[in-house]
């Protein structure tokens, strides 16, 4: 299976708290929730045909946490039923089995290692959300088939960043790119 | 009142250091010069033309003019005829005499000097270039318009067109379009203010609560 990561960043390449203000303040980040705006029925018509064609969820821990842990205590969630239904693995060095949440399952050791075993399985697309610390370990494996990138028109300036400082430079095909009214730009690349 | 726009190629993670070649700039040990070089199509060679057929004045950081400076004066053709007609403004703690013609020092502080050049009338004030006094410029939030051209490599060092001082801003992308190589190009102006909003519930809960003091514990 191939794996996918499907990711909202800024146009300065800031990838942290997409969704809401508490999200994630590490680094004493306050601008979480800048993705609302600009997701518009075209943003979430492209996160949605990938969803309806995907072979389950890959995350690192503290996205597992914080998006299973989060939509779980809301009452009435429209994305909470698809969360625990969808199949998830996740990386963790300090989780242990059982995971809190259904349907999970628990990726040891090296988590580079095991998502390599991953993909020689048949099936369809694991996609990757958030998870910067995992993406980071798995881009430097040359694990990973493919970005779609949803860029944002706003610059924020500080936050934690897709391709931080010290990603092993990569050449990459850009397959697929078209713009939402709102002005995200929804690219696809896959590494060359 | 006239706008600022800064004209530059990006890498998909942001840099904008050499992209035209190894030589441009090594600076910080750059290792990468030349990553612009091998997209280049016949879309990008006629936007690039296209670039400096309207009148235009420049405002560049004191290395990128002594680039140009090195290299314009000596070459023909309509985009040396434009850039070595185009009235410069160069931003140098420690030039004190410009012998590229039309040139001229930015004086005192560059916020006000900069703010003086947008309320006259002219062409607008092109940045090429000039990734340190860019920096400037964006901490100040005087750049109005951003035509950048992504390309699809990230090279994980480099300076960086956004690279950290800059005011968070709205934008709103006015065009884009794409090259048969991959490489994004689009136009984007300055809206004001991040807008941001929230998927989550107005009350947290009292799990949600005690994960977000679980995460700040962590830092």
């Amino acid at each position: 299976m191939r794996i996918v990561v499907l990711n909202h960043v800024t146009l300065d390449g800031v990838m942290q708290a997409p969704g809401r203000p508490d999200e994630d303040r590490r680094g004493g980040f306050d601008h979480g929730g800048w993705a609302v705006p600009g997701s518009d029925e075209a943003v979430g018509a492209a996160m949605g045909e990938r969803m309806a064609a995907s072979g389950g969820l890959l995350f690192g821990r503290r996205t597992y946490e914080d998006l299973l842990g989060y939509w779980n205590t809301q009452p009435d969630s429209p994305f909470t039923e698809p969360l625990n239904t969808a199949r998830k693995y996740v990386a963790s060095r300090t989780l242990r089995e059982p995971l809190p949440w259904p349907n999970s399952t628990l990726l040891e050791g090296y988590a580079a290692d095991a998502v390599a075993d991953l993909k020689a399985q048949p099936g369809d697309d694991l996609h990757v959300m958030g998870s910067s610390e995992l993406i980071r370990s798995l881009a430097g494996r040359g694990l990973l088939d493919e970005y779609m990138l949803m860029i944002h028109p706003l610059v924020l300036g500080s936050g934690r960043r897709l391709f931080p400082e010290g990603s092993a430079p990569t050449n990459l095909w850009l397959v697929d790119s078209r713009t939402a009214p709102s002005g995200v730009v929804i690219a696809t690349y896959r590494p060359a | 009142m006239r706008k600022v726009v800064a004209v530059t190629s990006l890498t998909l993670d942001g840099v904008m250091q050499a992209p035209g070649g190894p030589e441009e700039d090594p600076s910080g040990g750059f290792r990468y010069g030349g990553w612009s070089v091998p997209y280049f199509d016949e879309m990008l060679g006629e936007a690039a033309g296209e670039t400096f057929e309207k009148p235009l004045e420049l405002l560049l950081g004191r290395k990128t003019y002594e680039i140009f400076a090195a290299h314009w004066p000596y070459a023909e053709g309509p985009i040396a005829d434009q850039l070595n007609s185009a009235t410069k403004h160069v931003a140098s703690r420690t030039l004190t005499s410009l012998d590229w013609s039309n040139s001229r020092l930015l004086e005192g502080d560059v916020q006000t000097a900069v703010d003086g050049l947008k309320d006259e009338d002219g062409p607008e004030l092109m940045v090429l270039g000039s990734s340190d006094f860019l920096q400037t410029l964006l901490a100040h939030g005087l750049v109005d318009e951003f035509r950048l051209w992504i390309f699809p490599v990230y090279v994980g060092a480099g300076k960086r067109l956004f690279g950290g001082d800059a005011v968070p801003s709205g934008l709103e992308l006015v065009e884009s379009g794409v090259s048969t190589t991959g490489v994004v190009t689009t136009i984007y102006r300055r809206t004001g203010d991040v807008q941001t909003g929230s998927f989550a519930f107005e009350e947290p809960t009292e799990r949600e609560v005690e994960r977000r003091e679980a995460m700040k514990a962590e830092e």
